[in-house]
Order: C-alpha cells, then sequence, then structure tokens
C-alpha cells in the first residue's frame, strides 16, 4: 500500500476509534448516572475515559506520523508550530477579556461569580501552560540528547 | 531553492504521481519541491539523483552560490 494509501487508511482508523471510543465513554458515564453512582466514582470513571482516548490518540499520531512522508511531516509540524503559536497569542487577549468579567458584562445573567473566575482562569492556565512547558521539554531534552 | 524536476519529469513524460510512486512519497510532496515551496532532505536529494542518473547540482540549483 502506497505512502498516501496508508497514511488515509490510519487516519481513518484513528477517528473511528476514537469517536467509539468517545461515545463509549459518554454513554457510560450517563448509565453510570442513572445507576446512582457516587460523584468521585463518576469523576474517576472520567478522567479515566479521557487518558484512555488521549492514550489511543497518542498511539495513533506515532501511526500517522510515521506514514508521513518528509514533506507532509515537515507541513504538520509547521502548521502546529505555527497555528499552535498564533492560536495560544490570541488566547491571551481572549483570557484577559473573560478574566475581568467580559461575558459577565456582555450577557449580565450570566452567572460570573469569583468562583467561576476562578474556575476560568485555573482551566485557561491549564491549557496555557502544558503546551508551553511540553514545548519547553521537549527542546530541552532534543538539545541534551544530542550531545 | 530552484530546481530542474518539472522539466526531467517532463522529458520523460512522468506524470507527478508517476515520479512520487518511484521517489517512494507523495504527489503533495513532488509538487511542493516542483513549486520551490519545499526544499528535499538530502536521502531524499539523492533519490532524486539516482532516479534520473544525474549529479545533484545539475538538478537543484543553489541560489544562494557565489561566484
Amino acid at each position: 500500500m502506497s505512502g498516501p494509501s496508508r497514511l488515509h487508511r490510519n487516519l481513518l482508523i484513528g477517528v473511528v476509534c476514537f469517536a467509539g471510543l468517545a461515545v463509549a465513554m459518554v454513554l457510560t458515564l450517563r448509565i453510570g448516572v442513572a445507576m446512582g453512582w457516587s460523584q468521585p466514582a463518576r469523576i474517576i470513571a472520567g478522567t479515566a475515559g479521557a487518558a484512555a482516548l488521549v492514550l489511543l490518540w497518542g498511539l495513533f499520531a506515532i501511526r500517522l506520523n510515521r506514514s508521513m512522508d518528509e514533506y507532509q511531516r515537515w507541513r504538520e509540524q509547521r502548521a502546529w508550530y505555527v497555528g499552535g503559536l498564533a492560536g495560544l497569542l490570541l488566547s491571551v487577549p481572549a483570557y484577559a477579556f473573560v478574566g475581568l468579567g467580559g461575558l459577565h458584562w456582555l450577557f449580565p445573567a450570566t452567572d460570573a461569580g469569583p468562583a467561576a473566575a476562578r474556575a476560568f482562569s485555573s482551566g485557561y492556565m491549564l491549557a496555557l501552560f502544558m503546551p508551553t512547558a511540553g514545548a519547553v521539554i521537549y527542546g530541552l531534552w532534543t538539545r541534551l540528547a544530542r550531545r | 531553492m530552484k530546481n530542474r524536476l518539472k522539466v526531467l519529469r517532463a522529458e520523460r513524460d512522468w506524470s507527478q504521481g508517476d515520479l512520487a510512486d518511484r521517489l517512494g512519497v507523495s504527489r503533495q510532496s513532488v509538487n511542493a519541491i516542483e513549486t520551490g515551496k519545499y526544499d528535499p532532505s538530502l536521502p531524499l536529494a539523492f533519490r532524486i539523483a539516482r532516479l534520473f542518473a544525474l549529479p545533484i547540482e545539475q538538478i537543484f540549483e543553489d541560489g544562494n552560490a557565489g561566484p
């Protein structure tokens, strides 16, 4: 099977498996709620399901990367770097706007008290910190590994 | 970096897909190299040179080369 066909097949398998597992996770949680699972049980089940999804996507990302030729790999890395960095930078003013109560200002009915603001900040910082930390760690690792 | 890939391919009456199959890369890669959007790695440049039985410098031209 040629490179592009293998790439498309792996991509299709990855998307179908990911969607299947995501639906299974949502159904499991709904059944759990109907059966009266406690909140810790739902949190643990949901977190484990999310970890399984990430693991599956990580495995398929490796397969996809191996199916690509050098130009496709270069294009993908460039898209993630340029697009990801642009998205990250654009998110900063959006974060400031929402964090300072912009949504509450636009939609006064929105529940945007201090607790919601703290939850929003924590969620944003996690999403901002993890990719940045990942990029820094990977950069350091490649520098040290080449010595 | 400029190259003569399109001319060499046309001389042999190969489509981009034919050349891609012979090189073991995607058609998009051949198109990107031909249009100068992407400079191939050294291993791929050597594969291209072997395929056309030409030295690399007769296929790829270094635009920054001095006199």
